[in-house]
């Protein structure tokens, strides 16, 4: 073997090498990145109220921007009532309780969505019932064959 | 499913139930039972479009 061959397969190797590093190093690149990621989907975000009657609509929305939970009631809810919250926890139904304590709303909790309705706690509030009601388009006309779903469990968003 | 004159009835568990309408080409909408016992409402229109094909 010349001393040219010797060269030709230290660079060889060399490169190799090389490439296994750059490789390696990628690798472990992309897992921390995952990894970084998946630690901050587990770990959501601490939610911190410090409010004194403050109306309950700028608590929720307090809540809202400082978490991934977006709150549903109707027009039994008076969001105008004032609620004080002193709180930093990151578990939302802690939250949510120490907000409704005192007023007569009860929530419940379904994936990304926190509900409000009124009368926790309340037996008849419990019972099944019946809805009726007409769904109509834009300009009153009625709609035929509208899928209607009495839920409590969980929907998934459309 | 609605009837003929857009009317239905439908059984829920308790006043923290929701309803889903949805119909297609229009947006789906929830509502919130509460203490309400007749729901009316009227669908939007769903502004998304078909993608082209040509």
């Amino acid at each position: 073997m010349t001393n040219f061959d010797k060269f030709k397969t230290y660079c060889r190797k060399f490169c190799v090498q090389t490439r296994l590093a750059v490789r390696i190093s990628l690798s472990i690149t992309a897992i921390t990145t995952f990894a970084t990621q998946a630690a901050a989907q587990n770990n959501p975000q601490e939610i911190r109220l410090d409010f004194n009657d403050a109306a309950l609509s700028q608590v929720l929305k307090s809540i809202e921007t400082q978490s991934r939970y977006t709150f549903f009631y109707n027009n039994d809810i008076d969001v105008t009532q004032s609620v004080s919250a002193h709180i930093a926890s990151s578990d939302i139904n802690s939250v949510v309780t120490a907000v409704l304590k005192g007023t007569d709303i009860a929530h419940r909790i379904t994936d990304n969505r926190v509900v409000l309705f009124v009368g926790g706690g309340d037996a008849a509030d419990d019972q099944e019932r019946s809805i009726s009601g007409k769904v109509t388009d834009a300009a009153g006309l009625p709609l035929v064959g509208v899928t209607v779903l009495g839920s409590p469990a969980p929907i998934s968003p459309p | 499913m609605t009837d003929v004159n857009g009317g239905y009835t439908v059984r829920v568990p308790g006043s923290g139930a929701e309803i889903v309408y949805s119909y297609i080409g229009y947006q789906s909408q929830q509502r919130i039972v509460g203490s309400q016992t007749v729901i009316n409402l009227a669908l939007q229109e769903s502004t998304a479009e078909i993608a082209r094909s040509w």
